[in-house]
């Protein structure tokens, strides 16, 4: 028996540690912002990272997210400003 | 909680002009958002000019509705403004997903054999035609599947079709469609290794669960 080509792992790969499509995109936001500022999302959430190497729908759903985040014209727009804070706030 | 994410909620929270304020700016935010997410991903969805704007408005739209049923999830684990983008960004999914049976080309009962080692990397042709036994032996194993995990199976992995696609096709959640094409994955890697195609053991047990941390819904 040869070793098995790389394409055939690929379309048979199942990692246990994958959560799935449903709990990767309810905590997208989260893993989206630590991506941000520089932290490492997979050491807090590697079932996470691992959805996310296996599933391209939701890889590309945080690549928009990302995106999103850095949008510089998104982060001046008046709209991101947040609504004027009630007084005593603080 | 930071402190741009306590006032969002503060005002979404409120009530009268200030809510209505907060809502308006909300909204404009999510839309903005929207086109920016559906300018980004419709060239490979084959889809520009008005029909993106559609897009942006319904999901700008739709996302809102949404995260106003769910303000009270909102834990603040991320800024306000993320949280609100990855509504919009999942409802632009969702619709190509249902726009991407537009596509005249598009087929079921297509299956494209032939290409899926390209379609999984195999940049050599000839790779193709060595490994023909190979790609024989997992079309028998996808007959032992159940008729959902052949259906999904082969329109996901042989036929590329996205899961957001098969997911408004079938009525399920993406997260069913991924846990029916995992377990068919397994299912055709355990046939493999026991008819002698791939090395190891025909291990059935790495099944995801809540035990192993692995959960799906």
């Amino acid at each position: 028996m040869s070793e098995a080509p790389d394409w055939i792992d690929r379309i048979l790969a199942t990692d246990p540690r994958d959560v799935g499509c449903d709990e990767a995109r309810a905590s997208l936001h989260v893993y989206a912002d630590l991506v941000a500022a520089g932290a490492d999302p997979a050491e807090r959430y590697p079932g996470v990272a691992t959805h996310l190497a296996a599933c391209d729908a939701c890889a590309e759903a945080l690549r928009g997210l990302s995106a999103l985040i850095g949008d510089e014209a998104l982060r001046t727009a008046q709209g991101t400003t947040p609504p004027e804070r009630e007084s005593g706030r603080t | 909680m930071d402190d741009d994410s306590s006032s969002w909620l503060s005002a979404l929270r409120g009530k009268g002009t200030r809510c209505r304020a907060a809502q308006a700016q909300l909204h404009e935010l999510l839309l903005k958002a929207g086109l920016t997410e559906a300018y980004r991903r419709g060239p490979a969805a084959h889809i520009t000019g008005p029909e993106l704007d559609d897009l942006a408005h319904q999901a700008a739209d739709d996302a809102m509705v949404s995260l106003l049923g769910k303000l009270d999830s909102f834990r603040g684990e991320s800024r306000f403004t993320t949280w609100a983008y990855r509504f919009v960004v999942l409802e632009i999914s969702s619709k190509l997903g249902r726009h991407f049976w537009r596509r005249p080309t598009v087929a079921l009962d297509n299956e494209d054999w032939d290409r899926l080692p390209e379609r999984h990397g195999a940049c050599d042709p000839l790779a193709t035609a060595q490994h023909q036994d190979l790609i024989a032996a997992v079309q028998r194993a996808v007959e032992t599947l159940t008729e959902r995990q052949r259906l999904l199976f082969v329109a996901t992995v042989v036929n590329g079709i996205p899961i957001d696609a098969m997911s408004a096709r079938c009525g399920a959640t993406p997260g069913a469609i991924y846990k029916t094409v995992f377990d068919a994955r397994r299912k055709i890697r355990a046939y493999l290794t026991t008819n002698g195609y791939l090395e190891g053991e025909a291990r059935m047990d790495r099944v995801p669960s809540a035990q192993t941390g692995a959960q799906f819904t």
